[in-house]
């Protein structure tokens, strides 16, 4: 009975939708965690450790007290929006993690296609992807509007106006890579990536791709050294200045969900997704799919965790940029920078003939 | 997807592009009107993809959802900062008669010029070309595009149109720019 449930496509579906929203909505909690631990190790501190061990119900404690706090709406505000933003910030992150493939069960048609584990696969998944992570600021910047304060309204604005800047950015530097990959098949590039020795990642084969690509995720997860939107020493608390409670705590989560998806992103294209260099884990296809599935899934999950940890690391030793320091950046280096890959990346694949497939 | 289910996909994305559309301008809060007209983009972008133009569904999103919006946004954001007391005042009822009017004689026009040819050429599609896998994927509209450049009309207005977006760049850089006798003052 169950089994049979289990060859509908659409049940597989709807099980693949609430697996990839639990591994996000578990995700967040873990990072809130892990940043708090990694914050306080850098600045000599212990960190939470009173609720459970090492601390790690320590989200938990602090949704529960989220939820007691007072229901706070601010005077003569567009009250629609004001709920609608923090909902808006979190969802595109929910959304764009549903496009990457997170591991493979070989030779299990019924997953996904050559067994990919990913709620959808789609050709352009990459283009769909850019599209859905291109309106997560879309949250900050009409709840910070929507706060009627000065401050917020000046977080939003500057959220904005980054994310046109680095978007452009990363769509360049997106552009070099699939000149150089031929596809926009998420799959497929993670594929392309499984080879003998380390160095078939693209982060080696396209390092200024991958540098480009890493400074604008930065700027668009509003993540120091490019938290403008929330400087607290200039803006009291930048866009959520007004929101309490748990719409305080949406735009937590939208944040941390964002984190964690831009870091898969960043998995999947430059560092091999769920694959390791055959040299290394050859031996594991001889064991049932299952096992090769579970050991793919716990590969892409140690990359990402470990790029997170990279995030934070940065963030607590970096400090913020100026907002002309911000804007000049993108617009008189970055961009260039960008335009100069695309050009060298085409001279490359046209008559140095050394990494093209 | 059976074609009963794109059919109604179809009339549900037609009513809510229709909806939205009209509250984009029967809103008088510019703020409100600038988060619909994105939401607008999503049913605008489905339609796209349900004519099997994925593509062009996708970069609906991505250009006009993700980029040229913020955009927007972001400049009426600067120019209006109040939620209540920014709203757009009404206009009179002379003006408003004088619209609809207007708006139905341009209405009637496109729909003269624009449907017949519109749906001559899609009759005229060999019905084999839109089943093709991949049709409308970019695979296939860059084989449309750049196939055979020395003879493809395509290509040479592909290549025209972006000389005339670069154009328009240096053009909107130059206008903004600031004459040497606006700032001879302060220097």
């Amino acid at each position: 009975m169950i089994l049979a449930l289990l060859q509908n496509p659409l049940i597989i579906a709807v099980i693949k939708m609430l697996a990839a929203i639990g591994i996000v909505m578990s995700a967040v909690p873990m990072l809130v965690w892990m940043e708090r631990k990694v914050s306080a190790r850098f600045q000599r501190r212990i960190g939470p450790n009173r609720v459970g061990p090492l601390g790690l119900l320590q989200s938990m404690a602090d949704a529960v007290k989220l939820m007691w706090k007072e229901d706070f709406f601010p005077r003569n505000t567009d009250r629609i929006l004001f709920l609608a933003g923090p909902v808006m910030a979190f969802l595109p992150g929910v959304i764009s993690f549903s496009l990457i493939p997170i591991g493979q069960a070989p030779g299990n048609d019924l997953l996904g296609p050559n067994g990919v584990l990913a709620v959808s696969y789609l050709e352009m998944g990459l283009l769909v992807m850019m599209a859905v992570s291109s309106l997560a600021s879309y949250g900050i910047a009409f709840g910070g509007w929507a706060s009627n304060n000065q401050y917020s309204l000046l977080g939003g604005i500057r959220s904005s106006a980054q994310l046109i800047s680095y978007e452009i950015v990363m769509g360049m530097a997106v552009l070099a890579l699939a000149m150089k990959t031929g596809t926009l098949n998420l799959a497929t590039i993670v594929e392309q990536q499984r080879g003998a020795a380390l160095p078939a990642w693209n982060i080696f084969l396209e390092p200024l791709t991958f540098l480009l690509f890493l400074i604008a995720a930065f700027a668009e997860t509003n993540r120091a050294p490019f938290d403008l939107p929330e400087a607290e020493q200039e803006l009291v608390g930048g866009y959520h200045t007004e929101y309490t409670g748990m719409r305080y705590a949406w735009f937590m989560l939208g944040e941390y969900a964002g984190l964690w998806t831009m870091c898969s992103i960043l998995v999947t294209l430059f560092l091999g997704g769920w694959t390791l260099p055959t040299a290394w884990l050859g031996w594991l296809a001889n064991f049932p799919w299952f096992v090769v599935a579970a050991a793919s899934f716990a590969i892409f999950i140690a990359k990402v965790v470990a790029l997170v940890f990279f995030f934070m690391w940065v963030r607590w030793t970096l400090p913020r940029f100026r907002w002309d320091q911000l804007m000049k950046l993108g617009w008189t280096v970055l961009i260039p920078l960008a335009l100069a890959n695309i050009l060298f990346t085409a001279l490359v694949m046209e008559y140095g003939g050394w990494y093209v497939r | 997807m059976p074609p009963q289910l794109i059919d109604i996909l179809f009339a549900l994305a037609a009513i809510g592009l229709l909806g939205l559309s009209a509250a984009v301008v029967l809103i008088r809060n510019p703020v409100r009107s600038t988060l619909l007209l994105i939401l607008s983009f999503l049913p605008t972008a489905l339609l796209y993809i349900l004519m099997q133009a994925p593509f062009v569904g996708i970069l609906q999103i991505l250009v006009y959802g993700g980029a040229i919006m913020m955009l927007f946004t972001f400049v009426i954001m600067m120019i209006n900062p109040a939620p209540k007391g920014g709203e757009i005042p009404g206009e009179d009822a002379k003006i408003r008669w004088k619209g609809l009017v207007s708006t139905l004689v341009l209405l009637a026009v496109a729909g003269i010029i624009v449907i017949p040819p519109v749906y001559h050429a899609a009759m005229a599609l060999p019905p084999a070309a839109v089943g093709k896998p991949g049709f409308g994927g970019i695979a296939s509209l860059a084989e449309l595009i750049f196939r055979d450049p020395a003879n493809n009309p395509l290509t040479v207005s592909f290549e025209l149109i972006s000389f005339l977006i670069l154009v328009g760049i240096i053009a909107a850089l130059n206008f903004s720019r600031r004459r040497r006798s606006d700032i001879s003052g302060d220097a």
